[in-house]
């Protein structure tokens, strides 16, 4: 089932889909602007495409873009345009929101500009139909959660993601062994299992080795095997992790700590493909895909001597893939936030507690959906909310997330853990389906996780700024201006509400900040791509 | 933009849009009644919103007179809507008979597709 909001004038499309697209749940219709932003305030993070129509023949007072009411071609623009003046609000709070447009691309009436991404889609008139717009929404829906999310893998829809996404798909299918870069808790192990080895198309074992974890003398048997008395206590042959996983994908974690003994022999086996056991004179010919991870600087370590050249060299350095840390990543935090407590919940504990509550005020077989703002929201039938008010959210938002997603993931458990066990003392409430998670809660959590709170800065930005001389000083003074505001650019993810909240105190000047940025001529969709 | 073209896209996007809609969302494999139905939103109901309904006939007297002489897709959309009225009391009781929702459903589509070409031509020569 997919959520859709239908941004119409007219309450047909709306009842057209009710009756022949049954399986989605629909909201709206909203037929100006003004309720279309109530409505994704209300369901933003919860929709999954948004059905948006061109023409909207309503009130002067809610059209939004028109300049002189009593001007009779004024009003017809703006009625005319009107969906893609929405379509333009819109993109400002949900950039990467999948829109269908219902009309055909070549009769719009303006052009779109930045807004005409792929995320927007178009359904030509003479294809608006049950079958077609099924299809269309079907397809949207697929390859966003697709795209999100994969197993226990969360991808997002950040561009430096999907890059990653796409690079590690096509070297996967390679034989070249791959390094995955990136901070600790960046997701590196589940990476290598859960996509590069189901990727790789081999039919053999993913086998995985802990380097930090095995002591150094025992690197060389663990990965390569060993004979019977080949060292003190060898009582019979043994295979060693390359071995195991011939035909299929080994993933040597923290590769840093290879000892240089263990460097050399695993040269030989990238060089040959072939592995002679400890002790042992027969080589046996593996097939292995290999793929090795560090949060170290490898080239650094090869420059202090710890790291063989040669050995980085067959790695395949040159297309190393660096995860990014969590806070680089351009999150939706509230779907990742879905995502990691429906996982959390697998867990046999937390999924009692709940199942207890659920009991306890007789909502049995509820499932549980995040919601975030300070109202409590609309009741869902069968839907147990949980609600992160803005302060909550803030603190998320904020925390700089040091451990990644392995601490992002602990957090979200251990809020769940103590909010439901809080629930489970209070008896019966007024709002059963709605469980706050405390912002003093979080707080306590990241603080304890991390020590230092938010990063929020005090006394506003401070940025680093280069002065250049130019012809005019009012050429100087918008190079500074441009410099400071691509870094508060890439300091908010791109997200012009946050920039208007901290130049303005107000997320609804979004598009005057927007609007400055088109005045110093930075290319809003060329910054977006480097996020 | 000419006063025709912008003329042309009003009666392209009120009336030829929505004049097919709901028959496109019914299957030709549908009760003859569903058919019937869909054929009495989109020629009775044709714009409807919070401001009341406006039918397809009362629209196309709106929409018609700034598009005076501006080409022979007018008199498709004059003769389709003129066969379409002979109806209008069947379509208002819902009596059509089969082939009655056929030569109608046939006169929609002819509505739409005549103003979707007049506006496209238009946009061409402007």
């Amino acid at each position: 089932m997919a959520h859709v909001l239908v941004i119409d004038d007219q309450d047909r499309t709306l009842g057209l889909c009710q009756r022949s697209i049954p399986e989605h749940s629909y909201h709206g219709p909203a037929r100006s602007w003004a309720e279309a932003h109530r409505m994704l305030r209300r369901y933003g993070k919860r929709l999954d495409v948004v059905l948006l129509d061109i023409n909207f023949d309503i009130e002067p007072e809610d059209l939004i873009g028109l300049v002189d009411p009593s001007n009779a071609a004024d009003l017809r623009k703006a009625k005319r345009t009107q969906g893609v003046l929405i379509l333009e609000k819109l993109r400002l709070g949900h950039p990467d929101l999948p829109v269908i447009l219902m009309t055909a691309r070549d009769d719009l009436p303006i052009e779109l500009g930045d807004a005409a991404e792929e995320f927007t889609h178009f359904l030509e008139d003479d294809d608006l139909d049950a079958n077609a717009l099924r299809a269309q929404i079907a397809n949207i829906v697929r390859v966003r959660r697709g795209k999100e999310q994969e197993g226990p893998i969360y991808w997002g829809n950040s561009i430096a993601m999907r890059r990653v996404r796409g690079l590690l798909q096509t070297l996967a299918k390679g034989r070249l062994p791959i390094i995955l870069g990136g901070p600790t808790g960046s997701g590196k192990s589940l990476i290598a299992r859960h996509f590069v080895h189901p990727n790789s198309q081999r039919s053999g074992s993913f086998v995985t080795v802990d380097l930090s974890t095995l002591p150094e003398n025992l690197m060389a048997t663990h990965l390569f095997g060993s004979v019977k008395g080949a060292y003190t206590g060898s009582v019979a042959d043994r295979k060693g992790a390359f071995e195991e996983a011939d035909g299929g994908t080994l993933f040597l974690d923290e590769v840093g700590n290879l000892s240089l003994g263990a460097q050399k022999m695993l040269l030989t086996v990238l060089q040959e493909g072939i592995v002679t056991r400890v002790g042992d004179v027969r080589e046996r010919r593996v097939d292995v895909k290999l793929v090795v991870a560090t949060n170290e600087d490898l080239r650094a370590m090869v420059r202090e001597g710890t790291f063989r050249a040669d050995l980085l060299m067959r790695l395949n350095p040159a297309c190393t893939v660096t995860l990014p840390s969590l806070t680089d990543r351009g999150l939706d935090w509230v779907k990742l936030l879905g995502f990691c407590v429906e996982r959390v919940l697998a867990g046999p504990y937390l999924r009692e507690l709940v199942t207890q509550y659920t009991q306890a005020q007789g909502m049995p077989h509820c499932t549980l959906e995040i919601s975030d703002g300070n109202k409590a929201p609309e009741p869902i039938p069968g839907v147990i909310q949980l609600l992160f008010p803005k302060r909550s959210m803030a603190l998320i938002r904020k925390h700089n997330w040091p451990g990644n997603l392995r601490e992002f993931s602990m957090t979200v458990e251990n809020a769940l853990l103590f909010t439901f066990a809080e629930q489970a003392q209070v008896g019966k409430v007024e709002r059963p389906d709605v469980i706050q998670v405390r912002p003093r809660l979080l707080r306590d959590l990241l603080r304890e996780s991390s020590g230092d709170g938010t990063q929020t800065p005090e006394n506003g930005w401070q940025v680093q700024i280069a002065v250049r001389p130019n012809e005019t000083l009012n050429k100087v003074a918008a190079d500074v201006e441009s410099q400071y505001f691509t870094q508060l650019f890439f300091a908010h993810k791109g997200d012009f509400q946050e920039m208007a909240r901290v130049l303005m105190g107000d997320p609804d000047c979004a598009r005057k900040v927007q609007l400055r940025f088109n005045q110093l001529g930075l290319k809003v969709r060329e910054l977006r791509s480097r996020l | 933009m000419s006063a025709h073209l912008e003329a042309a896209q009003d009666a392209r996007h009120d009336l030829g849009k929505y004049i097919c809609m709901n028959q496109r969302w019914v299957s030709d494999q549908s009760d003859l009644s569903e058919r019937v139905g869909a054929l009495q939103a989109d020629l009775l109901r044709t714009q409807s919103g919070p401001g009341g309904t406006v039918d397809a006939f009362a629209l196309w007297a709106q929409l018609r007179p700034p598009l005076e002489g501006v080409g022979p897709e007018l008199i498709e959309v004059d003769a389709s809507l003129s066969r379409l009225e002979s109806y209008r009391e069947d379509i208002t009781q819902g009596t059509l008979n089969e082939a009655q929702v056929a030569a109608c459903t046939a006169d929609c589509k002819v509505i739409a597709d005549a103003l979707k070409r007049l506006t496209r031509r238009l946009q061409k020569e402007s």
